[in-house]
């Protein structure tokens, strides 16, 4: 499974779909973050909506993300979360390190 | 694979249903789906039924990952039994167990990027009561617990707080 990438104004957005849990969707997520990484990427969107669930996996490598992409002298953000996997970040914490937007058009602009 | 599954209705209110997958990761989201179909025809709301589902998938992730080291000869197996107004699971796997106590609390700020310790914080944050035991022969078993809704018809009961 490969995720889907955009570019918007110097932002790379992430479109990971279905489920982001361990074996598969959790590998997807950090491949594309390392991807993003390689190509020069510093702005880092993560896009949730076409997302379905997220397990202790996906989030171990959404915090794994956040570490190295601030390692890299970038950011990384989270758009359209979902309900259920809004939950279990508020529940694990992990929510309270990212800058969480609902709309892509304030999440792009808060990049620069 | 999914190696078995069976639903059997053993008597009245009381139901036993049981999975067995051998240890590939791709497996997982066939426990899921079981268990996601059975929690809804038990009466469980959508939210609860994500909720359970996936302190249901951490179990059995577990039993995967760390358990089995994902030796696909060796299982995990699931048995869910419904009696009165419990919903008992029992997630067993052939590894060598681990020491509950040692898992890092995933929520100390020292260990917000440290992978491991969320499986065990879901459970407890979805399910009633959350118990491990470890067999002198090899082998975990996890025992989660959660009452069930109350049925529509009952209306003069609690309400189920889930």
């Amino acid at each position: 499974m490969k995720i889907p990438v955009r570019n918007r104004d110097g932002v790379t957005i992430l479109q990971p779909t279905g489920k982001i849990t361990i074996g598969i969707g959790d590998v997807a997520l950090r491949d594309a973050v390392d991807d993003a990484l390689a190509a020069g990427s510093t702005s880092i969107l993560v896009d949730f909506q076409r997302a379905s669930k997220m397990d202790s996996s996906g989030m171990a490598e959404l915090v794994a993300a956040f570490k190295k992409v601030k390692e890299s002298g970038g950011e990384i953000k989270l758009l359209h979360l979902p309900s259920n996997i809004r939950d279990v970040l508020t529940i694990t914490q992990i929510s309270r390190v990212f800058e969480i937007f609902d709309d892509e058009d304030e999440a792009v602009a808060s990049f620069n | 694979m999914l190696d078995s599954v069976a639903l059997t209705d053993m008597a009245e209110q009381v139901l036993q249903i049981k999975v067995a997958i051998s240890s590939r990761f791709e497996n997982i989201d066939l426990v899921d789906a079981v268990m996601e179909a059975a929690m809804r025809h038990f009466g469980f709301d959508e939210e609860t039924v994500e909720r359970l589902g996936l302190a249901i998938r951490e179990a059995v992730a577990n039993g995967v990952r760390h358990g089995n080291r994902q030796e696909p000869t060796k299982k995990v197996e699931l048995t869910c039994d419904l009696k009165q107004d419990v919903m008992a699971l029992r997630i067993t796997d052939e590894g060598s167990g681990f020491d509950v106590d040692a898992i890092p609390d995933p929520l100390a700020a020292d260990n917000l990027f440290n992978p491991s310790g969320r499986g065990i914080l879901l459970m407890r944050a979805f399910m009633d009561e959350v118990a491990f035991d470890f067999d002198n022969n090899g082998g975990t078993q996890v025992t989660l617990k959660k009452s069930l809704p109350s049925p529509p018809s009952d209306a003069g009961s609690e309400e189920d707080d889930s």
